[in-house]
């Protein structure tokens, strides 16, 4: 079992292999982050049908995007610090 | 002496009067509506943001308490309708670097200049990773995302934030740090590359570090 988890974090995230060109990676991450224009993003997803490293990179990338924006833990803000704020304002 | 730096006091003083007095045109009812409406809302993301700097509760309430007094200080210079979060979270990010991290326990300043024209170079080559299971993926190490980010150095770890759990477009971070739009693209790049360095030696780790 730890053998198998291993292996598939190291699939995942370890092994090197396969290279694309550089204004791929740039492209990747505008679409990802939403800041692509219509073309390039229409460019980029019919590129990643035929490229499976650009394919996979797009899906790793995106996934830790979406992990961090869901598990990162939200802290609550400390029930004092408003009134503290609005204390000092009115000082 | 004494008088002398009475009276330097007394002339800064006067120039801090003056200047407000000429800027104020907001009467105080109206300042304090903005800020409420405004500004209070934003305070839980304020809050994290300075939480994820400075990993301290007593640092995160002093740095967004400062945060605030200068915003209601500055409110003048903020225009209404444009976009308060960013610029709360500018004022923020530049009172951390005032105040907190020319003392800190910090990690250096990277030199990105070196790491930003390395990365812009021609001749850089992206390793690609294969064989891709998401879901597994997600499932698995969410904590370590997380781990990841808090282990990268500060500029790294406050452009993902930005980024990826706050939302903010490249142009808006661009303002937020005073930094070049390539810039912004560059060291995101980097930052995710690094948390992805992160990754794969937890991977590894756990290969052995891991009881069944």
């Amino acid at each position: 079992m730890k053998e198998a988890i291993t292996n598939l974090f190291l699939k995942i995230l370890g092994k090197k292999q396969g290279y694309c060109c550089k204004d791929c990676v740039k492209n990747l991450y505008s679409v990802m982050d939403g800041e692509a224009t219509k073309d390039q993003e229409e460019y980029f997803r019919s590129h990643i049908n035929e490229c499976s490293p650009c394919f996979n990179r797009y899906e790793i990338d995106k996934s830790v995007k979406e992990v961090l924006k869901l598990k990162v833990e939200h802290k609550e803000v400390p029930s004092n610090l408003i009134a503290s704020i609005k204390n000092k304002l009115n000082q | 002496m004494n008088s002398l730096k009475g009276a330097k006091l007394i002339i800064i003083l006067y120039k801090g009067t003056t200047l407000e007095n000429n800027k104020s045109e907001l009467d105080k009812a109206t300042k304090d509506t903005l800020f409420e409406k405004e500004f209070m809302p934003l305070i839980g993301p304020l809050y994290n943001f300075a939480y994820r700097l400075t990993f301290d509760e007593d640092d995160a309430n002093d740095l967004v308490q400062e945060t605030y007094l200068k915003a209601y200080r500055f409110i003048e210079s903020y225009e209404k309708g444009t976009n308060a979060k960013a610029w709360l979270f500018r004022i923020l990010k530049n009172s951390f670097i005032n105040e907190y991290r020319k003392n800190a326990k910090l990690p250096g300043k990277v030199d990105y200049q070196e790491v930003e024209s390395y990365y812009n170079s021609d001749d850089v080559d992206e390793p690609i990773t294969t064989d891709l299971r998401v879901d597994a993926f997600k499932d698995m190490i969410g904590d370590e995302v997380a781990n990841a980010l808090n282990a990268l150095d500060v500029d790294f770890r406050t452009i993902i934030i930005l980024c990826d759990l706050e939302g903010f477009t490249y142009e808006e971070m661009a303002k937020i740090l005073d930094i070049p739009i390539g810039t912004v693209r560059s060291r995101l790049h980097r930052a995710r590359n690094l948390m992805k360095d992160k990754l794969r030696e937890y991977a590894k780790n756990m290969g052995y570090g891991k009881k069944e």
